[in-house]
């Protein structure tokens, strides 16, 4: 009965030690950027712009372990396969869209945080950067291929992980909801 | 008795399903040792919440269903098991042989269909399979049918004739 006090290995229970790891690293990045903002401290205006982005990790850091948390596919007792297979399903397919958008932000951010800050620290202000229209194309340029690129590359990631597996969830709870014998009588 | 005295006491009274549901759908020896912890886990986990309006061994049934369909496991080919049973096919003699040519077949369904010839083959009417496993009680009259005319079929070709 060692069982009862050992840890979940359930798709729900990988995914969810996934979305911690993912939280960690966003504390890397806090410890990143935090570094920056020391590096950089003889131009303020730098400091504020990683300070800025600093920010937006912290909150990401608590909201990714608050959703993480809040993940539940405990079983209750008047479920029955077909609903808990369909919860399961329904967890992971939310947790997976909240992982391609926060990958994608996550490299919209890092792309504008090192292009401000390298410019910043050299002595440039704001109000010039975004009279730079090279700079501006630059940047616009960089997040319309960088930021769809990480977010197909993050659905892909999840796809090789776990396509198998959820392809098999979905045909299960197709059968059992009987869309098999209705392509079977349209056929 | 302390609860987990009393849950301890259910499962072993009960062990044989947890063990019957996962000969059915793994094959990797990993993952049936993975697989028992993660049953007992999740029973454990729902136990409080057991409120015994049905039969612990019904919601057992349910619990290891769910965690075997839901689980992420890995997959061992069964041309091992098809060779060992076609060699021994000709020769079925006593009711061992028989139940054992029978799980084969049982085993070949997919896996929906796996987990309704069990609950039926244990016994459950069809209406307490469509509680069970969320299906329609018509569905299930059709596919229970459906899946009896399969395992013959499949029994008849093995055995080239021999029913």
């Amino acid at each position: 009965m060692n069982a009862i006090t050992s840890e979940s290995r359930s798709a729900i229970h990988k995914i969810k030690g996934l979305l911690i790891i993912k939280s960690y690293w966003a504390l890397g990045f806090i410890i990143l950027f935090t570094l920056l903002m020391f590096l950089s401290r003889e131009s303020p205006q730098a400091v504020v712009a990683v300070g800025i982005i600093n920010f937006i990790y912290v909150i990401g850091f608590f909201f990714i372990n608050l959703v993480s948390k809040r993940i539940n596919a405990d079983f209750s007792e008047s479920d029955n396969v077909l609903q808990s297979l369909q919860l399961n399903a329904r967890i992971i397919k939310r947790v997976f869209r909240f992982e391609y958008f926060v990958f994608a932000f996550n490299t919209l951010l890092i792309i504008l945080c090192s292009m401000f800050w390298a410019r910043l620290v050299t002595g440039n202000t704001f109000n010039n950067l975004l009279q730079d229209s090279q700079f501006l194309t630059l940047a616009i340029l960089m997040c319309l291929i960088l930021v769809p690129s990480a977010y197909l590359f993050s659905k892909y990631l999840n796809k090789k992980a776990f396509g198998p597996y959820l392809d098999k969830l979905n045909d299960n709870i197709n059968k059992l909801q009987g869309v098999e014998m209705i392509k079977d009588i349209i056929k | 008795m302390s609860k987990e005295d009393d849950f301890i006491l259910q499962i072993k009274a009960n062990e044989k399903i947890i063990h019957k549901v996962i000969g059915l759908y793994v094959y990797h020896d990993e993952d049936k040792k993975d697989l028992y912890q993660e049953i007992l886990l999740q029973a454990w986990k729902s136990f409080p919440i057991f409120k015994g309006t049905s039969k612990f061994s019904t919601w057992l049934y349910k619990v290891s269903l769910n965690t075997v369909l839901s689980f992420k496991r890995r997959d061992k080919p069964v041309e091992v098991l098809e060779y060992e049973f076609m060699s021994r096919a000709d020769n079925l003699e006593d009711k061992k042989e028989l139940y054992e040519v029978l799980y084969y077949l049982i085993k070949q369904l997919d896996e929906v269909d796996r987990m309704l010839m069990t609950l039926h083959l244990d016994g459950y009417k069809n209406f307490e399979i469509s509680e069970i496993t969320g299906m329609n009680t018509n569905h299930v009259n059709v596919k229970i049918h459906r899946i009896k005319q399969t395992i013959v079929e499949r029994f008849k070709l093995a055995t080239n004739g021999n029913l």
